[in-house]
């Protein structure tokens, strides 16, 4: 059928309703096929030589090779080997298959991460893996950083070096919002408590409640660590309470 | 017969006489307001070659290691060189196994990657694009070519109105292919209605500095 559908093709003009097409065999040739289309002959194809002859009643063309042009591959085969891929649906991550079940829809694959804060260290491979050493050992740096994507560069990168980011310091260190918007920048390092420090401070949903208090005694009651003027609102309040109570 | 006949004609039309519409431009790293989400400087950009065993293309490395170089993921350079060393052509079982391989020659860690073959991209493309992420996309016809192809381009853009292609045949700054994302939905899953993409799920650099944006 298919090679049928190819010599008709051939000369790359198909028409779309051929007629009452046959192949007629003969005996003492069996090494050939006929094509007749609508009773008459239209042409010969010999299996051995692979030749193929057009006919228009009285001559015989010139012979074409037939599977050339049906083997052809695409009009360019740049490397993509599309008979191995998969005939349905197929997700997988590092190579491991994920199980529909697991997730919703082919954009689960990607994390939503548009929104995450950018730490960047740039500066030479000694600065950088001091900072990306702190980040990892020291807890105060590693929790000031959670949900931050942290990178590092040198300054001739191509990331850094043409893109406005000051590129000088020993290191310089950024921290932006996922829009670009520089939240903090220092262009030196002195030691992950202060950077943790920092960081926090900067970031958009800081809260000093939350800040670590390292300093209170051991054994002391742990207090909220509000600012002053609330502590002194509420010693207010508490005398306010205590004195209407005495009367 | 004769039915069975025309339509095998058809598909044989279909395939040998596709001459799709001049539905893209080329251009450079933006166009009618909008602009490149992973703008990849040239210097970046790699070029296509055949596999030193059998000559195949590499087209497949090739736009995964350009990815991997948008990502940040310098272990993963020289991939494409590597590989070439191997018979080319690639689809994802290769591309997982070429992956291992290497990062086991190079004695470094598998960055993570994903890798979606089926016909439902749109949603995917439109998570990499948010994300700033580079996908690497099967490629099944354009105007530079004429006709069907087996090829893939990493995907520079995917937005609202237009979807860019960066091509490892025509790499450079001018010659990103722009077009709508329609267009390019219709030739990443050409000629069988599904496509193959792969992604880096490594974040990529940071955005550009800058105060109010």
């Amino acid at each position: 059928m298919v090679l049928l559908a190819a010599a008709i093709c051939l000369g790359q003009t198909c028409p779309v309703s051929p007629g009452l097409v046959e192949w007629r065999t003969r005996d003492d040739d069996p090494h050939r096929v006929y094509l007749f289309v609508d009773g008459r002959q239209r042409g010969g194809y010999d299996w051995a030589a692979d030749e193929w002859r057009d006919f228009d009643g009285q001559t015989w063309g010139r012979p074409r090779s037939f599977r050339q042009s049906i083997m052809a591959k695409p009009a360019g085969d740049f490397g993509v080997m599309r008979e191995h891929l998969a005939a349905g649906e197929r997700l997988s991550i590092q190579g491991q298959s994920v199980a529909e079940s697991r997730l919703a829809s082919p954009e689960s694959l990607v994390p939503d991460d548009s929104t995450n804060l950018r730490l960047t260290v740039i500066g030479s491979p000694e600065q950088r893996r001091r900072v990306l050493g702190d980040l990892v050992e020291n807890t105060d740096l590693a929790e000031a950083c959670r949900g931050m994507f942290v990178q590092s560069y040198a300054p001739t990168d191509w990331a850094v070096a043409d893109a406005g980011f000051v590129t000088t310091g020993s290191p310089t260190i950024y921290l932006q919002a996922a829009n670009g918007r520089v939240l903090h920048r220092q262009d030196e390092y002195h030691g992950p408590e202060r950077l943790a420090a920092a960081l926090r401070r900067a970031r958009p949903d800081y809260d000093p409640s939350k800040d670590p208090n390292r300093d209170r005694p051991l054994g002391v009651l742990s207090l909220p660590n509000w600012p002053r003027t609330v502590w002194y609102v509420l010693g207010i309040v508490a005398c306010l309470f205590l004195l209407r109570r005495k009367r | 017969m004769r039915y069975l006949v025309a339509l095998v004609s058809l598909g044989m039309g279909t395939v040998v006489g596709l001459q799709p519409e001049a539905t893209s431009q080329i251009n450079g790293r933006s166009f009618d307001g909008d602009e490149l989400t992973c703008d990849l400087p040239a210097l970046e950009h790699l070029a296509n070659i055949a596999s030193r065993r059998d000559g195949r293309g590499m087209c497949v490395m090739t736009s995964i290691e350009m990815a991997a170089r948008w990502h940040g993921l310098e272990t993963m350079r020289g991939l494409r060189d590597w590989c070439a060393n191997q018979p080319g052509g690639a689809y994802p079982a290769k591309v997982d196994r070429q992956i291992r391989e290497f990062c086991e020659a190079r004695g470094v860690p598998i960055p993570l990657y994903a890798q979606y073959e089926g016909p439902h991209i749109d949603t995917l493309l439109d998570r990499c694009d948010r994300t700033g992420r580079m996908a690497c996309v099967t490629y099944g016809y354009s105007p530079r070519y004429g006709g069907t192809i087996a090829h893939m381009v990493c995907c520079t853009r995917f937005g609202p109105r237009y979807a860019v292609a960066l091509d490892n045949n025509f790499p450079g700054t001018h010659s990103y292919e722009w077009m709508s994302r329609d267009e390019m939905r219709r030739r990443i899953v050409h000629p069988n209605g599904r496509g193959w993409v792969f992604v880096w799920l490594a974040p990529p650099p940071p955005p550009p500095p800058c105060h109010e944006p």
